[in-house]
């Protein structure tokens, strides 16, 4: 168990390490440099690129500008905003939290999808199951930013009302307005829940144990409970190794959308003025979390299922 | 007495050696694909999406021989009759009306369409491409192959994706070739798990090791007697790559990053769209329609083939 937890933290090291010397090189070899971006300007002189790019230590061969940034992000020190000016921890601190309270929301509504997918096939090829599956392909077909446009369209037309940016004054409008654009954040991974759910159940229902206790005369309630409930959701953790990709690329859209003051629409928007070290901070620390739920769902794995060895 | 014997007596349905023959000369494709094909829904939905991916296909002559108005053209006698596009479906031959340029909607979502499926087609190939030939190789040979092959799917897997597509497209102005080879290559990672997991399982089976005995090299034994076991899942995976693909580039074009214009995709004229609800309604729910029926089409098709190739399913 030790020696499984050590290797598999070694290899996350390597895998995050990896993933961000690839994101770096991606980035720095796009043609045309950060200064693009600053050309459109015509106020802005080459000398005043010369100064800029001087400042920021872009005149550096790529290895020195790689070196560096290494050494300062293990060092958490993740340089200064072209944009902004201002440190990147504090650019991004600011917008961490948004993000976070419409992560924890969608993954809260999104697990909806299991007790779906637990009715669903309990009731197997009746109105109930045949309503969740026609519900959950019709979900799935519609891009989700265009429902969520959808959405304010309706919202806005009949009581003159959308959720724009965060609520201020009190819990009630806070909620109302990270409810809206949680729910639409967390479509996908509800529907991929529900499915996800619905196959593991059946294929627990048509196990001999199952039968065996049916048959001994145990109630169908108790049996769901007891025997097929603790074995179907075996498999769920390790959809929560996924979530946290599947959140963050959402959140792009959902908070360019809703004009929530989020990471995704940071990203979004550094992309678009080339601020490199926005871009490689926002994509290190979701490179990281992701890691960090994938190795949380393996661990987490092996604890609610005890036929599994850790090698 | 007897009345109640004669409903105990349950009869076992014994076949004749016939029917027991023609059993098994079916293979597993040909009872698989007549078990989709049982299905209505299936029929249906297979039916739709051949006529959609025909009529979307037969884009450039249908708009040049039968439409009559050009995937760019500006319908300049639209200005010259005193009216302001967009103008609603139904006026001066424009099935669909026009957008706000002039231009055909029924035209544009034809082009459109061809470009939406070709990226989705393009996507799936690759994808299925490289993770059925990167599973077939870590699952038979093993060692450092593995290791190699799971490196690479963990560092696609942990990846956010959207980042990484948007990035890629502010940087290289995306067309369909160069947009559908980004997403091809960040979305294998889940079908080579898949297959990995099943040949290793094959690897156990007695057919293979008499294959091994016989001298079959490791190419045959791949390419003969392992390949077609993971043919029904790389169909099916493939089905929810083109869906997927679909949409994650009308994602991209409503964030600015799908394909350049002028060239029109169902994704982009969504995009376009957005601020005309209320006023061009034709111009929001022409494409979304038709997104939405050749998604769900896809996906009704890909889940009936999941279901007719598992065999655990057989009985239901």
């Amino acid at each position: 168990m030790r020696r499984f937890i050590l290797r598999r933290i070694i290899q996350s090291l390597l895998l995050f390490w990896f993933v961000m010397t690839l994101s770096f090189i991606l980035v720095n070899l796009t043609p045309g440099g950060p200064e693009r971006s600053l050309m459109a300007n015509p106020r802005v002189t080459q000398e005043d690129l010369d100064n800029m790019r001087k400042a920021f230590g872009l005149n550096d061969p790529l290895y020195v500008q790689y070196g560096r940034w290494l050494f300062n992000s293990v060092t958490f020190n993740f340089g200064t905003s072209y944009k902004h000016n201002l440190p990147v921890l504090q650019v991004i601190g600011e917008r961490i939290w948004p993000t976070l309270q419409l992560g924890i929301a969608a993954y809260l509504i999104s697990l909806i999808g299991i007790p779906l997918g637990i009715y669903a096939a309990r009731h197997r090829g009746k109105l109930g199951d045949n309503l969740v599956r026609f519900g959950t392909v019709v979900g799935s077909a519609m891009p989700a930013w265009w429902m969520a446009l959808m959405l304010i369209i309706i919202l806005s037309n009949t009581i003159g009302w959308f959720p724009q940016g965060q609520g201020t004054g009190g819990p009630g409008p806070w909620l109302l307005h990270l409810l809206i654009p949680a729910a639409l954040l967390s479509t996908s991974e509800l529907i991929r829940f529900s499915r996800f759910v619905r196959s593991e159940t059946l294929e627990v229902l048509s196990q001999d144990y199952v039968r065996t206790a049916r048959a001994k005369g145990i109630t169908p309630g108790e049996v769901t409970r007891r025997h097929v409930l603790r074995n179907s959701l075996i498999p769920v953790v390790t959809l929560f190794g996924s979530f946290l990709p599947t959140v963050l690329s959402g959140a792009i859209i959902t908070e360019t959308i809703f004009n929530w003051p989020g990471m995704g629409r940071l990203f979004f928007e550094s992309a678009y003025a080339r601020d490199y070290p926005v871009i490689l901070t926002i994509l290190l620390i979701g490179t990281f979390f992701t890691i960090i739920g994938t190795f949380v769902a393996d661990l987490a794995y092996g604890f609610v299922d005890p036929r599994i060895h850790y090698r | 007495m007897s009345k109640v014997a004669d409903e105990i007596i349950v009869k076992p349905k014994v076949l004749t050696a016939e029917e027991r023959m023609k059993r098994a000369s079916r293979g597993f494709f040909a009872e698989s694909f007549e078990r989709f094909f049982r299905s209505k829904m299936n029929v249906i939905a297979l039916i739709v999406f051949a006529l959609i991916t025909v009529i979307t296909y037969s884009a450039g002559w249908l708009s040049s021989s039968v439409i009559k108005f050009d995937r760019d053209g500006i319908d300049f006698d639209l200005i010259s009759k005193g009216l302001q596009p967009p103008v609603p479906p139904g006026t001066l031959n424009h099935i669909l009306g026009t957008d706000e340029l002039g231009r055909d909607v029924l035209v544009r979502l034809l082009h459109g369409g061809q470009v939406s499926l070709t990226v989705g087609f393009m996507v799936a190939f690759i994808a299925v491409f490289i993770g059925t030939t990167l599973g077939l190789l870590a699952g038979y040979f093993g060692g450092w192959v593995d290791d190699l092959v799971n490196g690479l799917v963990q560092t696609i897997l942990n990846i956010p994706a959207l980042f990484l597509l948007i990035m890629l497209s502010v940087y290289f102005q995306p067309n369909v070739l160069s947009l559908s080879l980004t997403i091809g290559l960040l979305t294998w990672a889940g079908l080579t798990r898949q297959v990995r997991g099943a040949v290793m399982s094959l690897s156990q089976r007695e057919y293979i090791a008499s294959a091994k005995v016989m001298g079959a090299s490791s190419w045959r034994i791949i390419f003969v007697h392992m390949l077609p076991n993971v043919v029904s899942l790389m169909l099916v995976v493939a089905g929810f790559d083109v869906a997927t693909a679909i949409l994650i580039e009308s994602g991209l074009s409503f964030l600015g990053f799908g394909i350049s214009v002028p060239v029109p995709s169902w994704g982009s004229m969504l995009a376009d769209s957005q601020s005309r609800f209320t006023s061009a309604p034709w111009m929001v729910y022409t494409p979304a329609l038709a997104i939405f029926v050749t998604v769900l089409c896809i996906f009704l098709i890909a889940d009936g083939l999941r279901d007719a190739f598992d065999p655990r399913l057989k009985q239901g």
